[in-house]
């Protein structure tokens, strides 16, 4: 039983600026394609025009988050395509328990799986529901697969030597927020306000497959962008040392560094080093850190305001942020 | 975006990971092992648009949200700008943070060769916290790029990077009694290694420099 109340489903998604082609003068593709041109034509005049380190160092890790990002984003649509296409809904209906109450935690064991970035995720999960999975089930799939895949473990192994129970609070505590989301969603979905995305219109025939891959790429690599652009300002224009003033203060501490993971947007696979490095601050807090981050952070929530609405993703997001530095406390009292 | 638009986005941001991984570049922004996932991913990309560019007018139009636009700011910026590997601004500006841990809890004496062994930064700085002093009286050399401190003081200082530039960390060894290069040159220190500098966690490690010589910037400036 699906009791998330889906609005409208909307073909058209977002209104874009896009001139209908009745009243265009001057072709849109064309335009571009001049533009694209130009660029080709000035590359290396403007190089030296902007120059200033802080916007270079800018450039730089704004380009490496979408860099390291795509191929993930391109497998996690293909991934997704094919589960639409090739996965009937009763297939999934066998696997998948009948009981949503029971479904949420196969779906949150079920993210060790897919080892993959968290932007691979999205569009798998919104895929799921288009396959007749409980949105509370698919979105409990999201926020697990990027934090208990093994890939993420081993990382987090390594980058705390010597402490592996690092390793077994993060899987405990990232899964109780997987799962604690999902039967919340079960819970009070009706109040979530998902919009599902309807299968890409006209999608039939041989050209399905890949039509429902570019279309699903070109629809969440713009909210990556977005995400990309705010965390590379954060990485570059706030020094990680703001921070450490408030390393001492036990909540305090637990609520910046769940910040930090927000803000930051890094990949599951590298934010172990990352919060390995912050030692000012308590174990408890590096926890919180690393249970937040893949659960959510500004890409996540740019994308999924993308793929489920925004009314979806103002409401999603406080829930997951509080979940989880809920989680992150209680599992790291006890096991840290 | 009209389809065929959609289509020029798709085949821009495809040719600017191709080249990137063709000409090395990729380097600048993620790990090595990236460089066959990009390669794969720009083709694909650019398979994916031909359909749209080609047919794509007459077609049926596929609505996109507003958003993606944005999709052409990082190929632009690749493009336009060629942004270059992290240097001293960041270091310097994340000089106060702690490297990231040592993989072993101790370390194997150093091989016993002649002349300076060479070292990364990284594991020099391992080597200063090992209690089993591995590095007193030793010959090293090491590889970085250039960064400045106060009061004159300048660094050997790698940025090292887990997944991209953006979980990048500063390691850095203090170089004594030479001449401060310009900050971003890349440098080989051979030295050795000042008897209990940077043996405490927060505390700076010291190359005591014999010599210092100007070296090309490595392809891959993270490794």
């Amino acid at each position: 039983m699906i009791i998330i109340r889906v609005t409208s489903a909307d073909p058209t998604t977002t209104p874009t600026p896009t001139p209908s082609p009745a009243r265009r003068a001057i072709g849109q593709p064309e335009i571009v394609g001049v533009l694209l041109l130009l660029a080709l034509l000035a590359q290396g005049k403007l190089s030296s025009t902007l120059d200033s380190e802080a916007l270079g160092t800018w450039c730089t890790i704004f380009v490496a988050v979408v860099v390291q990002s795509a191929p993930f984003l391109l497998g996690g649509v293909i991934l997704s395509a094919a589960i639409s296409v090739l996965l009937s809904e009763r297939v999934l209906q066998r696997v998948v328990p009948k009981n949503p109450v029971l479904a949420v935690p196969v779906a949150g064991v079920a993210g060790i799986g897919l080892p993959g970035c968290e932007c691979a995720a999205v569009p798998v999960a919104g895929s799921l529901m288009r396959r007749g999975i409980a949105p509370a089930v698919a979105l409990t799939f999201l926020l697990a697969a990027p934090a208990v895949n093994p890939a993420v473990l081993v990382s987090t192994a390594v980058a705390f030597p010597g402490q592996p129970e690092m390793v077994v609070a993060r899987f405990v505590a990232s899964l109780l927020t997987a799962v604690a989301v999902g039967w919340f969603c079960l819970n009070r979905g009706d109040r979530m306000r998902l919009r599902r995305r309807p299968d890409p219109p006209h999608l039939h025939g041989p050209g399905r497959f890949t039509a429902t891959v570019r279309h699903d790429f070109l629809h969440a690599s713009g909210f990556l962008v977005i995400g990309a652009m705010i965390a590379a300002a954060v990485n570059t224009f706030v020094p990680r040392s703001v921070v450490d003033t408030v390393a001492g203060q036990a909540v305090v501490g637990v609520l910046t560094l769940a910040l930090l993971a927000f803000v930051v947007a890094l990949c599951s696979e590298s934010d172990a080093f990352v919060a390995a490095s912050l030692t000012a601050f308590s174990s408890t807090a590096q926890l919180a850190f690393l249970v937040v981050g893949p659960a959510m952070d500004v890409k996540l929530a740019a994308m999924e305001a993308g793929q489920f609405g925004k009314a979806f993703a103002v409401r999603f997001v406080p829930v997951v942020v509080v979940t989880a530095v809920l989680s992150a406390s209680l599992i790291g009292w006890w096991l840290l | 975006m009209r389809t065929t638009t959609q289509g020029l986005v798709l085949a821009f941001l495809g040719a600017v990971l191709v080249r990137l991984s063709w000409e090395g570049a990729y380097l600048h922004f993620v790990t090595g092992w990236m460089r066959w996932p990009l390669l794969v991913t720009g083709v694909v990309l650019v398979l994916l648009a031909v359909r749209p560019i080609v047919g794509g007018g007459e077609r049926e139009e596929h609505p996109v949200p507003a958003a993606t636009w944005l999709l052409l700011l990082p190929a632009l910026v690749v493009f336009l700008v060629s942004p270059q590997p992290l240097g001293a601004y960041l270091a310097e500006r994340r000089a106060d943070e702690a490297p990231p841990a040592a993989p072993v809890a101790s370390f194997a004496p150093l091989p016993d060769a002649p002349g300076a062994v060479p070292l990364e930064v990284e594991e020099l700085l391992w080597r200063a916290l090992d209690e089993n002093a591995t590095l007193a009286g030793r010959s090293v050399e090491v590889e970085g790029f250039v960064s400045h401190g106060e009061d004159g003081r300048w660094f050997a200082t790698r940025m090292v990077i887990g997944c991209c530039a953006a979980d990048a960390a500063v390691v850095r060894v203090r170089v004594e009694g030479a001449d401060r290069p310009a900050r971003n040159s890349w440098v080989a220190v051979t030295g050795t290694w000042r008897d209990g500098t940077g043996a405490e966690p927060g505390s700076e490690a010291i190359l005591d420099a014999e010599s210092v010589r100007p070296i090309p910037t490595p392809a891959d400036t993270y490794g």
